[in-house]
């Protein structure tokens, strides 16, 4: 049967002998086995371990291991396999990433009822701190009396720990809601219900997890509704599911609750907000201006801040246009860097066609553009993955190890892209080859003066300097004429090799 | 001028398992204690070079014995050059190889 599989891989015009010498080989050793009482399970074993060799042979016969060197070798030179295998590392880095649900979502409408008309109300006051319960109530007071909100609710988020019964705890991030919060945002449960008015009397324990908790911590239990469950030691009962498609400003919120009626906890502004749902026809402008009134002349303590209303749609999605901009802004910094330290190596005196220009600086921009990507998806998506497949929650130092994340490997990619640039053939931009030490190894430093790389093809000549000295010691680009083409031939199989 | 072929190790003990008499797959596999994705794909490599040229042996013959016919290698005048330039490169190599099969 292996041999038989193994067949399949072998030339069709080698194939009949490839098979009768395998199966001839198999035969006369099975037999040999046999006759000399030695054909027992370990030498079956052996035999088929030996069998598992014609995979190997077939492939030799295959893919001419020659050919595959050459190809192997030559290929990563060429601008061609860079920008593919760049590509490939995308393409990657979005599978292994679950195709970036946080990159499609801010592309996607936001699941709530008429997302247009939802607005965050964001509190902007450094080190401030506020009492949970005077900003829901002050929120709720304010909704009573406005012509331009029709609902609105309070949330507060902290990190919590979370505890199953006969199951080590987790730090996740929790959220205090008004237990009006999912009737503002328009979502419906994915399993049991939403909190809704009335869960401050009638349950206060009561709490709804994330699609992704209830995946990781319960296993998909289809009767997790009713289950209780610790949330800093106090027993919560959970009552609903979220969808797998809800989103929100904060993504590390994984369960959210309602704040108890005796709470006396504070939280940082920064952490703390309201959604609310406009009335028809109102502007997000005039609601501002209209909250702001109203902080202004309340005497809980809100005023001391400065309060800000914007789009939900925009709030959401600011983080992934950040990270936007920022990439946006590492590929143009690569850009002017690349051209200022080529310029210096006599790259810029080139008389370069038009064609060869758009051409050199297109990979450059392509390449560098395509690395930018992958940093941007791996930055964005990887450590939120790593931390739902590890816990099943987005730990709440996701975001700033994300922004980290996304700075060094921008800076190690551009980096990488600019070396990588220079060091290419500027007529061809294959990877200049037949590096050759110049000089002689000085006395005090121990090093050679410079390296000499040559392009295969012959276009031109790379001196890279050792130690630079001064201005003038900077890498040069020496175009090769005509009158050296005689140095360089073309071999047999089509590529050019330096004979010098 | 050519340039002399240079060998690997392994194919050097390939080759000298077959100039000792070991002449089918299996057997230079037994001889060497080299596995058969070692072995074959080296036969094959050699063969490629010319330093040993594999035949089935007469099919008639093996007919009459009820078995099929096998394929066999032996080393080439090139192959027996490359063998000598490899004991010299590689000395300890004829203390690894296996004596002669028929000796």
């Amino acid at each position: 049967m292996l041999l038989g599989a193994a067949r399949i891989l072998v030339p069709r015009e080698q194939r009949a002998g490839w098979y009768r010498e395998w199966y001839a080989e198999i035969w006369h050793w099975a037999h040999f086995l046999a006759e000399s009482g030695r054909l027992n399970g370990e030498s079956r074993m052996e035999l088929a371990r030996h069998c598992w060799g014609a995979f190997a042979d077939a492939c030799w016969l295959r893919f001419n291991q020659e050919r595959a060197m050459r190809v192997l070798q030559e290929e990563p030179i060429s601008a061609r396999f860079c920008l593919a295998a760049i590509f490939l590392l995308l393409v990657l880095s979005f599978a292994i990433t679950g195709f970036a649900p946080t990159i499609r979502a801010a592309f996607t409408p936001l699941p709530y009822f008429q997302p247009e008309r939802v607005a965050d109300l964001s509190f902007h006051g450094e080190f401030s701190r506020y009492h949970e319960g005077t900003l829901f109530n002050s929120v709720a007071s304010w909704v009573q009396g406005s012509r331009t909100a029709e609902s609105a609710a309070g949330y507060s988020w902290s990190p919590v720990t979370l505890k199953l019964s006969g199951m080590r705890s987790t730090r996740i991030a929790g959220a205090h809601v008004s237990p009006n919060f999912f009737e503002v945002l328009g979502n419906r449960a994915f399993a049991g219900r939403m909190l809704r008015r009335g869960d401050a009397q009638e349950c206060p324990s009561c709490a709804v997890i994330t699609y992704g908790i209830w995946e990781h911590w319960f296993a998909r239990d289809p009767y997790v509704v009713g289950r209780t469950v610790l949330i800093d030691d106090e027993p919560h009962m959970i009552t609903g599911v979220l969808p797998a498609s809800f989103s929100f400003i904060y993504p590390e919120i994984s369960v959210w609750m309602l704040p108890s009626a005796n709470s006396k906890a504070t939280n940082f502004a920064e952490r703390t907000g309201a959604v609310l749902r406009l009335a028809r026809g109102a502007s997000f402008r005039a609601a501002e201006a209209e909250f702001r009134g109203f902080a202004d002349r309340d005497p809980s303590g809100l005023g001391y801040s400065t309060p800000a209303l914007r789009p939900m749609e925009s709030r959401t999605r600011q983080g992934t246009r950040l990270y936007l901009g920022f990439t946006l802004l590492s590929l143009l910094g690569g850009f002017a860097l690349a051209r200022s330290r080529l310029a210096a190596s006599g790259t810029g005196r080139l008389k370069m066609q038009w064609r060869d220009l758009v051409r050199w600086w297109g990979f450059f921009v392509l390449k560098s553009w395509l690395l930018l990507a992958v940093c941007f998806v791996v930055a964005l998506e990887l450590p939120a993955r790593l931390s739902i497949v590890l816990t099943g929650a987005v730990h709440p130092l996701t975001g700033p190890i994300s922004t980290w994340f996304f700075l060094v490997l921008a800076m190690v990619s551009i980096a990488w892209s600019m070396h990588d640039q220079s060091r290419r053939c500027r007529m061809c931009l294959r990877r200049l080859g037949n590096e050759a030490f110049v000089g002689e190894p000085g006395y005090s430093l121990l090093e050679w003066w410079g390296t000499e790389m040559v392009c295969a093809d012959g276009h031109g000549l790379l001196y890279i300097p050792e130690l630079k000295a001064s201005w003038q010691e900077c890498e040069e680009w020496v175009k090769l004429d005509e009158s050296w083409q005689g140095l360089f031939t073309r071999d047999g199989a089509g590529d050019k090799a330096l004979i010098a | 001028m050519k340039e002399p072929v240079r060998i690997s190790h392994t194919s050097a003990l390939i080759l000298q398992t077959i100039n000792a008499g070991f002449i089918y797959g299996f057997d230079v596999m037994e001889a060497t204690g080299l596995p058969s994705g070692t072995v074959y794909p080296a036969l094959r490599r050699l063969e490629k070079e010319k330093l040993i040229v594999g035949q089935e042996e007469d099919a008639r013959k093996a007919a009459r014995e009820n078995r099929p016919a096998r394929r066999y290698y032996k080393l080439t005048t090139p192959g027996r050059q490359v063998l000598a330039a490899a004991l010299e490169r590689y000395p300890l190599l004829s203390k690894l190889s296996p004596a002669e099969k028929n000796a």
